[in-house]
This record gives C-alpha cells, sequence and structure tokens, in this order.
C-alpha cells in the first residue's frame, strides 16, 4: 500500500450548539456511518478544550490521529460552526504522474483550501433566505425525529460538499 | 420678481399641494372682495368669513386646474402629443406649467416680468417633490386630500428655493 | 435605432446618477421578506405571490418618479418603445441588468423579458415541500413594480412570471401585456 495518496474520508459540519449539521462520507455508502458519527462526536471535548486558547485562527489544525490511517482536523469559524475533515492518509489512489507525496505526514496548510472551500459553500447557504439557521440548532436531547431533522437538507450545499471531498488532494491549493 | 402662489396637481385631477404667499403690499393691486373690507374689527371676524375664505381657497384650485386642464389640452390637439404650453401671462400675473408623464402638474403664479420658470418647477420636482414626498416610506403613494405632500421637509425646501432661488433681487 | 439609445441612456444612468448599494444586501432583505412572507402565510404560495406583487406595485407607483427624473426620457411613441425603456433603462438602473425582450406578439401587445441574471434569486433554494416549486413566483415583486410604474404613466399592463430557473425551468421569463391605455382623468363636474 505505499503507493496510496491520502483522501478524504469524511466531512462534518458541526452548528455551534453541538448539533451535527451535515456528515459525508467518502465513497460514499463504503465506510460505516456509524463509527464516523463516533469519531465527530469525540472531537467536539478536543475543541472544546483549545478553545480558550485559540486565535484569531479559524484552522484548529490536527484535533487527534485515530490510527494508523485516520486523522482528524479541524475549523471553527468566528460564529461557532465547526467544520471537520477526517483524511484516510491511504484512502486515494496511487497519483500517476508527479511526485510521491510519500508516507510525509499531511501539513496543516494543506487542508486550508479545503476548509475555506467548505466555508465558502456554508456561507452560500446561509445566504439562502428560506435556510433558517434557528432551526438546525436543535438540541439534540429531544426526539430522534428532530434530531434527523436537524440535518442540512439543501442539495446545492451537499453536492458542493460532496465535491469538495472529492477532489481534495494534498498539495491542491483551491477547490 | 415675487411668487404668488405654487400648486401640484395629481393624476386624478386633484390639487394636493397648494400654497399662497402674502402679495407685498405695494403690488397689491386686487380686486376689492366684499370680505375684506369688513376685517378691520377683530370681533367682526367670525366663523363664516373664515369659512368663506377656505371655500374660495378650494375655488382658486379649482379654477387654475380647469385653465391649465383646457390650456394643456388645447395645446395637445392642436399640436400634437408632444405639444405643450409653458406659461401664460394676463396685465396681473404669469402663470408657468410644468407637467411630468405621471400627470403630476405642477403650477407658479408670478409677477408679469419673471422669466420662464419651467426649468424651476423641474426643479422642484425633482429635487423636493421626489426627494421629499414620493421616498419618504411613510407618506401614501397616492395623495388623496393632499396628505403626505406638506410635510416639514417638502414645506421648508420649497420655502427657501422660493425665497433664495425664485425670490433673489436679479 | 431606439434600441440603442435606450441603453445608451441606462448605462450613462447607470454610471453617474444611480447610488450604488451593496448587492447581498439587497439580496437578503428580499429573500428575508419573501422567507417571512412564507411563513406568515402557512406556505399559502398564492397568497404570498399576491403580497409580493402588491408591493411590487406600491414600490412601482413611487419608482417611476424617479426613473422619469434620472432618466430624463420623454414620453414613449409605442409599446415597443416603453419595451426597450424597461428593460435597457428601468432594470438597468435598479438592478444592473438588461434582460432580452423576445417574443412579441403578433400586434405588438405582449412581450416577455429574459432574466438570464436575477440579483434577487441569488443562492435562493425554493423551500422543498413539494408545493414551492409549483406555486411561488419567488420574484414576483418585480411584476408589480412594472404593472404599479406602468400605470403612472397611462398604461394598464398584466406582468406574470411563466418560468423560473428557481422552479427548475430553463430560462426565467416573465409575460408583459399591455391591456389599455389610460385616459386622462377629467375633473368631477361640480356645481
Amino acid at each position: 500500500m505505499a503507493g496510496r495518496s491520502p483522501a478524504i474520508a469524511c466531512i462534518g459540519v458541526i452548528g455551534r450548539k453541538n448539533n451535527p449539521l451535515h456528515i459525508s462520507l467518502f465513497p460514499p455508502g463504503k465506510r460505516p456511518a456509524l463509527e464516523f458519527s463516533f469519531l465527530l462526536s469525540s472531537c467536539l471535548d478536543i475543541f472544546e478544550a483549545r478553545m480558550p486558547y485559540r486565535t484569531a485562527e479559524q484552522d484548529f489544525g490536527l484535533l487527534q490521529a485515530v490510527d494508523e490511517r485516520l486523522a482528524m482536523y479541524g475549523w471553527v469559524t468566528s460564529t461557532g460552526v465547526k467544520f471537520v475533515i477526517v483524511v484516510d492518509m491511504e484512502g486515494g489512489a496511487t497519483p500517476s504522474t508527479g511526485k510521491n507525496p510519500g508516507a510525509v505526514g499531511l501539513r496543516d496548510a494543506d487542508l486550508k483550501p479545503a476548509f475555506r472551500a467548505l466555508q465558502t459553500a456554508y456561507i452560500g447557504l446561509l445566504r439562502n433566505p428560506f435556510y433558517d439557521p434557528d432551526q438546525h440548532s436543535v438540541l439534540p436531547n429531544k426526539s430522534e425525529q428532530s434530531f434527523e431533522s436537524s440535518q442540512i437538507t439543501s442539495e446545492k450545499f451537499i453536492s458542493e460538499v460532496r465535491r469538495i471531498g472529492e477532489k481534495w488532494a494534498p498539495g491542491v491549493t483551491s477547490l | 420678481m415675487v411668487v404668488y402662489a405654487f400648486y401640484i396637481f395629481d393624476r386624478h385631477t386633484e390639487c394636493i399641494y397648494s400654497k399662497k404667499w402674502p402679495p407685498p403690499v405695494a403690488a397689491s393691486t386686487a380686486k376689492p372682495r366684499p370680505q375684506s373690507t369688513s376685517s378691520a374689527a377683530t370681533n367682526g371676524e367670525s366663523a363664516q368669513p373664515l369659512t368663506r375664505r377656505t371655500n374660495q381657497k378650494s375655488d382658486d384650485e379649482k379654477l387654475v386646474f380647469g385653465v391649465v386642464f383646457s390650456l394643456r389640452n388645447m395645446c395637445r390637439n392642436l399640436g400634437g402629443e408632444d405639444n405643450f404650453f409653458m406659461n401664460f401671462r394676463t396685465n396681473e400675473y404669469k402663470l408657468h406649467y410644468f407637467e411630468t408623464l405621471t400627470r403630476l402638474k405642477f403650477v407658479m403664479l408670478t409677477d408679469t416680468r419673471t422669466g420662464n420658470l419651467r426649468a424651476a418647477l423641474h426643479q422642484i420636482w425633482l429635487n423636493l417633490y421626489i426627494e421629499y414626498v414620493v421616498k419618504n416610506p411613510l407618506s401614501p403613494a397616492e395623495h388623496p386630500g393632499g396628505m403626505g405632500v406638506a410635510n416639514e421637509l417638502f414645506e421648508r425646501g420649497l420655502e427657501s428655493f422660493v425665497r433664495e432661488v425664485l425670490s433673489a433681487p436679479s | 435605432m431606439a434600441s440603442t439609445k435606450a441603453a445608451r441612456i441606462g448605462e450613462d444612468v447607470w454610471k453617474t446618477r444611480v447610488d450604488k448599494v451593496n448587492a447581498e444586501l439587497v439580496t437578503l432583505t428580499y429573500g428575508t421578506i419573501v422567507a417571512q412572507l412564507c411563513a406568515d402565510f402557512d406556505a399559502d404560495y398564492a397568497e404570498v405571490n399576491r403580497q409580493l406583487d402588491k408591493m411590487g406595485y406600491n414600490i412601482g407607483v413611487r419608482l417611476i418618479e424617479d426613473f422619469l427624473a434620472k432618466s430624463g426620457t420623454a414620453a414613449c411613441a409605442n409599446f415597443r418603445e416603453t419595451a426597450e425603456m424597461i428593460a435597457k433603462v428601468g432594470f438597468k438602473m435598479f438592478l444592473n441588468i438588461t434582460p432580452p425582450i423576445t417574443n412579441w406578439s403578433g400586434d405588438n401587445k405582449q412581450f416577455s423579458l429574459i432574466f438570464d441574471e436575477n440579483p434577487l434569486a441569488d443562492f435562493v433554494e425554493l423551500p422543498d415541500d413539494g408545493r414551492a416549486q409549483d406555486e411561488l413566483w419567488f420574484s414576483n415583486i418585480l411584476c408589480g413594480v412594472i404593472r404599479g410604474a406602468l400605470e403612472m404613466v397611462q398604461l394598464q399592463v398584466e406582468a406574470h412570471f411563466v418560468s423560473d430557473v428557481l422552479r427548475g425551468n430553463d430560462t426565467t421569463e416573465m409575460r408583459i401585456s399591455l391591456i389599455r391605455i389610460i385616459d386622462d382623468e377629467m375633473p368631477p363636474d361640480d356645481e
């Protein structure tokens, strides 16, 4: 597996009340949804712990390495919306051309374009007048149904997240 | 020049604004009116002359409208759709006229030595009426009974325009 | 001939005589109004369309004065010229777009405006309730504006959207039909 390159395995969007807004898995259907849902929940504590020390910088960098393959990166907007990207170090196909990124770990900067694109997509979502952010901040202690319905349903946003997840690769500078 | 009166009529032929300036004492050559003679005694000013005076005010408006309306239609009939009159004068006064495409009619009465005031009426429409009446979201879009036209900004703007621009000694 | 003249006036007014305002502010303000109307009328979209048209009408009867003052245009000779004015001067002035005019009817009394871009609807996705896509005309306020504005210059028109990209149509098209030319009102016969 030496030639495999890193790829995004999961993108999670978490509201400012730590309510899950959206989870996309890559490739879709091939990964256990529940497991990633747990992973996203587990990183909330890390956000919480680091929050007092945050700077103006929205990029939280590496949150945690789950195992040899999965690593989680975080980004928090000033309004408290969290984007989490889980990278699978061996999830991508072997790059056919160019230099091999090799087994060297990712730099935090590698994920910046992805986070920026995510934030842009989220802003686009907020600009849709029919999207009501309050409606999506239901506390998860309510019934299971409302928990589900608080997910983002915008087709445009979901497909944009999908595009970002699929297109990102180490070294990509803009998405 | 001296401004005597100013009127605005809307497309429903209604007078939505009128204002009269008291004529300068020396220039007052108006025909004697019955009620003006009895105004010397303060006690004598009962409610009757007052109501008669307001009647007279709206009568003036109707007369002025009738004149400009007929004259305007006559011009259009004789000279085509784009033909309009700008002013006319009698030996006593000069009447200036400006009409917008929305059929707002601006009329101003001045002394006879005044030049053409069409541009001035255009200015009033542009800088006072549109800015302070049309663009005031709290004023109604139509002005039945002159509602919303005579607001403070418009009145003050008109007053200073007449005083400083039109009545300035030339 | 008249067409290029109208386009020139539009450009000129837009460049020199119009105060600009941030587009996002306009888009968000309008979007919020529509969303709020949908909420207030319990997603009765026919009623929302009516309300938007009414609001537009009230804007139109005022906006026309500003339009005439800024553009300094004279009366239109015919309805075709009016269409040019609306598309190339009016929309240019207030939204910085010039929707193409198409589909003239044989009697020159009906035409369509095609909105390739629509600043009011940027970023909008209609509610996914299965009805909004068929019933709500998101930009319906524009119909009211045109109806109100033209009424003030003695043209009674009917305006409605026939398609909208927000609904999944290929284009956004508004149909405008001249109903009649309003006669000048006569003073009431009194005394």
